[in-house]
């Protein structure tokens, strides 16, 4: 049976190699690049479903080794992988559908279809990588695949700062990626990926593990474009819409994999847990404020996938790996339909009212916050979440709390009386419990596979407190800051938020993307 | 107060670039409307000189054109003796063949100093004009509390590191210098820069045009502002905003290259376009034989016919020729109309529940009337309101910080299923704007009132002049038939940035039901019918007008409002409705080969969100005909001609005619200038690749990327299928069936038309009483014989 698993490469393999056929073809037309990738994708969603059927009725498993010294080629099959298989094929193949027309007319058409597919191929490598030789090839090749799809259109001076900046960006990435992998085999003498983690969940950790896991958590805060190291992410749509789809919903995600996958290597090292919480969480609150005060479709939602991902390595640092699980597949949907769909703007905004922006009076605003917590303890407490047993759910339960406050005072201006309160309660009861169906179902579904961690230590405590704070300021800022943008402090702040902190100003300079000091 | 010579010369530089109207109701605007007072040639030229636009298209393509055999050698001798140019057609083509030449523009400060400074000026003046202007897409906008661009633009300049850390050492105090207002910014500039007053001219000229796109916008905003009986300083605060960076980088240049500058802006070297003029006029030549041999046999009017069973008016887009032709295939006796698509009715248009109205008519006029809108019920207008502000409660969810988190865990697995069904097609993506909020039923009921209120509807005794002049205007003299239908025209498209532009540019880029359904209701009116009987004018007790939508996309037409009239036409209305279905079919039949589809798939191409090309809109446009349908039915027009109905013997004092070469020639020169630009070059004058396109301020426009200026004109996808141009740059070549006296009077009195023909920025062509292609306007009054070349006729 474990054997059998190695059929699962033919996804991979189906796209590789359509990529490379599709790009060899020099026959002019497309035709054959759209069929060869068209086939390849489907292909690959038939197999993710086959690897998820797998892995319900026989269990987790890893195939036999291709390779020598526990190094090579492996298949880790479990609910992590067939999920992020059934992702990544999902994704890719609406990315190539899309395609289709999209890029219809334009003389590269086949090279684009092509370059998707080896991106795409590339990444289910990594997602089924069950030893850490296969990781880091298709960890590299990811990125390289995708560096020829951020200079599709080469000669636009923007795509190639973009791309150098992703370049040096990721090669540092590599670098720590890789030492992490000497130091693993080193400590763990295999390069197997389950076993690793096995031999890490029980308990014996061995020297140089720990720095492993740091350069891990390292390895995917680059990976995830964590602030300060987002320019590149948010200049991509210098390269078509279906790359930034693609990008922005399947390739970000290979930093928040990585960390989950090690997850039990992760929780021997609580620095490491603190460095993402931090580097996460810090993120998460600066891009959000960032992304709302954008003005072009594109970049706010670049923004938005900064902060996303941010979020989702904090949910890692507090040890709530399957919450980041779910948050890279439901964010990956999400922000695939919101690039592919991003032309739909103007007819948005016609088919909307402009309302202009207004802060709640303080009385609204502490009903609804308390209307808001008591609906989330309800849907807590009736799927059994407490501080004791999930103190990490507890903590993203506090911040649906502030998410569902905004909404209700936004729904109350929509509709008063008591049936607007009616509709506002029950739309708000369905996203709180929704949200903790999905963080519970998602937890079952990936046992045993991915660990569930209790993490009380009191630096965690802290985070967890300060963290708290900081996005209460942030949903404060949030909700009374268009009433009062015309205030001089917050107009400057205003700005610096809208140039990004000017952090990517910065960055250009490093790189050599505007020219040399002068004199004025 | 008169301005200073500074300051007017600042206010005609952004009258030089041509209004980009928002993305919201997107219209056709000739990109060359700034220099149109000039000679075609010399316009481009000078457009050249300001703007790098190159005027024609590289002389391989026309040596592409030639080889085909599609110019003739005579084309070409044809073209070099109209300009009395020294050429041979042999030694024109020699020269084409030499290296294309590449446009020289006029100098600027961050020009002269290189890159990156043009780009990053642009960039930072993009970036902030955006934060300035914008509506709905940042949940926190920039709050300039009522300041005005200018100082908006300073204050923020100063406090804006960015420069600094681009290299630009210094750049905070440097825009703290500079002047606190605009006019003082600009008299400041003038003296510094030191140029002469026409330097001076060109060179604020040169730099409004370094950014075409947020300075067409700024220009939009005055055009509007003097539209309505304003006037608008934000030219002026655009123009010093422009000349501030300028000012600032000044400091960094070199004397000696600004001395070289200055004599550049002082005496212009222009490229020698002659050439590419020639070889493009030779390509018109080209074209035109074929026109003038389409109408060489002539027509005669048909004997005077039976009453037709339906009169069906459409708007005059190159678009309804092919449905025109469809219908006429479909049923010989229905009569089909060519009429602008506003049926005459220049509405302001309140859409139900909306805190906004928009203006529906031709952007040359302001609208007469207010038209607000019902759905049946009156609690859908509350309901729709409760209905869009949950919709944007929700949106803000999404949207914001923090709630963002939530939102995505607890919903974005839903987008699954919505990204499965739209990518395989299982539900459109089409938005539907008209009926956001409402129930099916109540959006089925959407209808405009024309019952005058409070400041809204129109007064009884105003609708029968309005009606007087809608049927003389339609040229609808004579025995109406039992249903005359009024087609307005819209598109459906899905993901589409520039949807707008694909609807009805007379009706300001907004589809053109409200303006027929207005109009219908007004010549239904019991009162308005009454008082043409009593003069005698009157229509037929029987007739019934049907407002209806032809939807350009899936050539669907959809009648509206024909309850009332279904115990009396309901069996005509029926017949009316196959027919509509039948001609559908066969005009997206005919469009599919355009389209490279089979005709099946055409009306999905509506729905679906990864199509650039969802239909062909108005490219290839290259004739408008105004005349007696009788004149061109039969022909295949290939959907490039502009047909407006006109019967000049009918048309008693030619105000008609007046009224035709003044507002819809004008429009339709405006729509076809602008596909001429867009194509001529993309970069400058059109919007670039569509595949990077990134929408900008909710609904102002698009940026190609992920920076620089905002993009006017139209997508290169929307002139060239990837491997040859669907539309190829023609001027637009009008032919009026009118007696020349009569046209030359009518351009005599209009100096906006007088420029546009005079300046040859349009071929004018009469037909004669034979139906064919008579006499071309030479300019000046002057007419010659179709194929002769002596002048005629000197009638003044």
């Amino acid at each position: 049976m474990a054997t059998a698993s190695l059929l699962i490469y033919l996804a991979p393999l189906a796209l590789l190699s359509a990529g490379i056929l599709a790009l060899r073809d020099r026959r002019g037309g497309p035709e054959r690049a759209l069929h060869l990738t068209r086939c390849a994708s489907l292909g690959a969603i038939g197999i993710a479903v086959a690897a998820i059927l797998t892995v319900l009725f026989a269990g987790p498993q890893t195939s036999p080794l291709i390779g020598a010294a526990g190094l090579g080629f492996q298949i880790q099959l479990d609910a992590l992988s067939a999920m992020m298989l059934a992702l990544v094929s999902f994704v890719g193949a609406v990315v190539i559908q899309f395609s289709r027309n999209y890029m219809a007319g334009d003389p590269r058409h086949g090279a684009f279809m092509g370059g998707l597919a080896l991106v795409l191929g590339a990444v289910m490598l990594l997602v089924l990588s069950g030893n850490i030789l296969q990781l880091l090839l298709a960890w590299t090749a990811t990125s390289l695949a995708l560096h020829r799809m951020l200079l599709f259109y080469r000669e636009r001076p923007a795509a190639r700062l973009a791309a150098r900046k992703k370049f040096l960006v990721a090669r540092v990435g590599d670098v720590a990626l890789i030492s992490a992998a000497i130091l693993i085999y080193a400590a763990f003498g295999t390069g197997e990926i389950a076993a690793i983690t096995a031999a890490a969940s029980a308990g014996s950790i061995p020297a140089g593990a720990a720095w492993a896991a740091g350069l891990i958590a390292l390895a995917a805060l680059l990976k995830s474009a964590v602030f300060p190291t987002h320019g590149w992410l948010t200049e991509v749509m210098e390269t078509p819409t279906p790359v930034s789809a693609l990008l922005h919903a399947g390739v970000i995600n290979a930093g928040g994999f990585l960390v989950i996958r090690f997850a039990d290597l992760m929780l021997a090292s609580a620095g490491a847990l603190h460095l993402l919480a931090i580097a996460g969480g810090l993120t998460a609150a600066i891009a959000s404020l960032v992304m709302i005060t954008q003005t072009s479709v594109k970049v706010s939602l670049a923004w938005s996938t900064v902060a996303q991902m941010g979020f989702m390595l904090l949910q890692c640092g507090f040890g709530a790996f399957t919450a980041a699980a779910l948050h890279i597949v439901a964010h990956a949907l999400y922000k695939a339909h919101a690039f592919l769909n991003a032309g739909a703007a103007v007819d948005k905004s016609r088919a909307g009212l402009k309302l202009p922006a207004a802060a709640p009076g303080l009385a609204k605003a502490t009903l609804a916050l308390t209307a808001a917590a008591g609906i989330a303890v309800t849907a807590g407490m009736a799927f059994g979440v407490t501080l004791e047993t999930k103190p990490a759910l507890v903590v993203l339960g506090a911040i649906l709390v502030m998410g569902l406050t905004h909404l209700l005072l936004r729904l109350e201006t929509a509709q008063g009386g008591i049936l607007g309160l009616t509709r506002a309660v029950s739309i708000a009861g369905g996203v709180a419990v929704l949200y903790f169906a999905l963080q519970l179902g998602t937890e079952l579904l990936m046992q045993p596979t991915v660990p569930l961690a209790t993490l009380t230590d009191p630096i965690t405590v802290a985070l967890m407190i300060s963290f708290l704070m900081i996005f209460a300021g942030v949903a404060l800022a949030q909700i009374l800051a268009p009433a009062w943008a015309a205030h001089p402090g917050l107009r400057g702040f205003q700005r610096s938020l809208r140039h990004g902190l000017y952090a990517n100003d910065i960055f250009n300079r490093l790189v050599g993307g505007t020219p040399g000091a002068a004199r004025v | 107060m008169t301005p200073t010579p500074a300051l007017a010369a600042a206010d005609a530089a952004i009258r030089t670039v041509a209004p980009l109207w928002p993305l919201k109701h997107f219209v056709a605007v000739n990109p060359y409307l700034g220099v149109s007072a000039e000679r075609f040639v010399d316009g481009l030229a000078q457009m050249a000189l300001l703007s790098g636009a190159r005027p024609t298209l590289p002389p391989s393509f026309y040596l592409g054109a030639v080889a085909e055999g599609r110019i003739t050698e005579a084309d070409l001798a044809s073209a070099i003796a109209e300009v009395g140019a020294d050429f041979s057609p042999e030694a024109l083509m020699r020269a084409a063949k030499g290296d294309a030449p590449v446009a020289e523009t006029l100098p600027t400060v961050a020009g002269a100093l290189g890159a990156p400074w043009p780009g990053f000026m642009v960039d930072r003046l993009s970036a902030f004009a955006a934060a300035y202007f914008d509506a709905g897409q940042a949940g926190w906008s920039a709050g300039h509390g009522g300041a005005g661009l200018y100082a908006a633009w300073r204050a923020e300049a100063m406090a804006d590191p960015a420069a600094e850390i681009a290299g630009l050492e210094g750049a905070r105090s440097a825009f703290a210098a500079l002047p606190e207002t605009a006019s003082e910014m600009i008299e400041a500039a003038n003296a510094a820069t030191g140029l002469t007053p026409a330097a001076w001219g060109r060179y604020t000229a040169r730099l409004a045009l370094t950014m075409p796109g947020w300075s067409g916008y700024i220009r939009y905003l005055v055009w509007q502002a003097e539209l309505h009986g304003g006037e608008s300083e934000i030219g002026q605060e655009w123009m010093a905003a422009l000349l501030g960076w300028e000012t600032v980088l000044h400091a960094r240049l070199d004397a000696a290259d600004w001395a070289r500058a200055q004599a550049e802006l002082a005496a212009p070297d222009s490229t020698d376009w002659q050439i590419d003029l020639l070889l493009q006029a030779a390509f018109e030549a080209s074209w035109q034989r074929g026109l003038v041999g389409r109408f060489a046999e002539g027509s005669v009017p048909p004997p005077a016919p039976a009453r037709a069973p339906v009169q069906a008016a459409f708007c005059i887009d190159v678009r309804s020729e092919v449905f025109r032709r469809a219908l006429e295939a479909v049923d010989g006796r229905i009569e089909t109309i060519g009429f602008a698509g506003f049926f005459g009715a220049a509405i302001r248009y309140a859409p139900l529940g909306h805190d906004h109205a928009g203006d529906q008519c031709p952007v040359l006029l302001t609208p007469g009337y207010t038209i607000t809108e019902v759905a049946g019920a009156p609690e859908a207008g509350p309901g729709r309101r409760t209905h869009l502000k949950t919709t944007s409660a929700w949106g803000a969810f999404r949207q914001a910080a923090v709630s963002s988190f939530a939102y995505v865990e607890a919903i974005g697995l839903g987008f699954g299923a919505k990204l499965a069904s739209q990518a395989a097609g299982l539900t459109g993506s089409a938005w539907d704007v008209r009926g956001a909020g409402l129930s099916a039923a109540e959006s089925e009921g959407l209808a405009p009132v024309i019952d005058s209120a409070a400041g809204t509807g129109i007064p009884p005794e105003d609708r029968v002049a309005l009606a007087k002049g809608i049927l003389a205007g339609m040229s609808l003299k004579g025995t109406l038939a039992r249903i005359v239908m009024l087609a307005g025209h819209g598109s459906t498209t899905a993901n589409n940035p520039h949807a707008t532009g694909l609807d009805c540019g007379a009706c300001g880029g907004h589809t053109g039901e409200a303006n027929a359904r207005v109009a219908c209701a007004i010549l239904n009116d019991t009162g308005v019918r009454m008082a043409l009987a009593a003069e005698g004018a009157g229509v037929p007790e029987d007739t019934i007008f049907v407002p209806a939508l032809h939807d350009t996309t899936t050539d669907a037409v959809t009648l509206f409002g024909t309850a009332p009239f279904m115990a009396s036409h309901g069996a005509d209305l029926d017949a009316l409705e196959e027919k509509l279905a039948e001609a559908g079919a066969l005009a997206r039949a005919e469009r599919a080969g355009k389209l490279a589809t089979e005709a099946h798939a055409v009306a999905a191409r509506a729905q679906d969100w990864s199509q650039v090309r969802p239909e062909w809109g108005l490219a290839g446009c290259a004739a408008f005909i105004a005349a007696p349908r009788h004149r061109s039915a039969g022909r295949d027009l290939e959907g490039r001609a502009f047909l407006h109905s006109y019967d000049w013997q009918a048309d008693e004092g030619f105000g008609v005619l007046e009224l035709i070469m003044t507002a819809p020639l004008v429009v339709a020169s405006w729509i076809n200038l602008q596909y001429f630009g867009s194509t001529v070059d993309n970069q400058v004058l059109g919007s670039g690749n569509k595949v990077l396109h990134n929408v900008v301020g909710g609904d102002i426009g698009v940026l190609e990327g992920n920076a620089g200026d905002l993009r006017p004109g139209l997508p290169w996808q929307s002139v060239h299928d990837g491997t040859a141009y669907v539309h190829e740059p023609l001027r637009l070549n009008a032919v009026i069936e009118a007696p020349l006296e009569a046209m030359n009077a009518v351009i005599a009195g209009n100096e906006g038309l007088r420029a546009l023909v005079d300046n040859g920025w349009v071929h004018l062509f009469q037909m004669d009483a034979a139906g064919r292609i008579a006499h071309r306007y030479a300019g000046g009054g002057a007419w010659v014989p179709v194929g002769g070349s002596e002048a005629l006729a000197e009638a003044a």
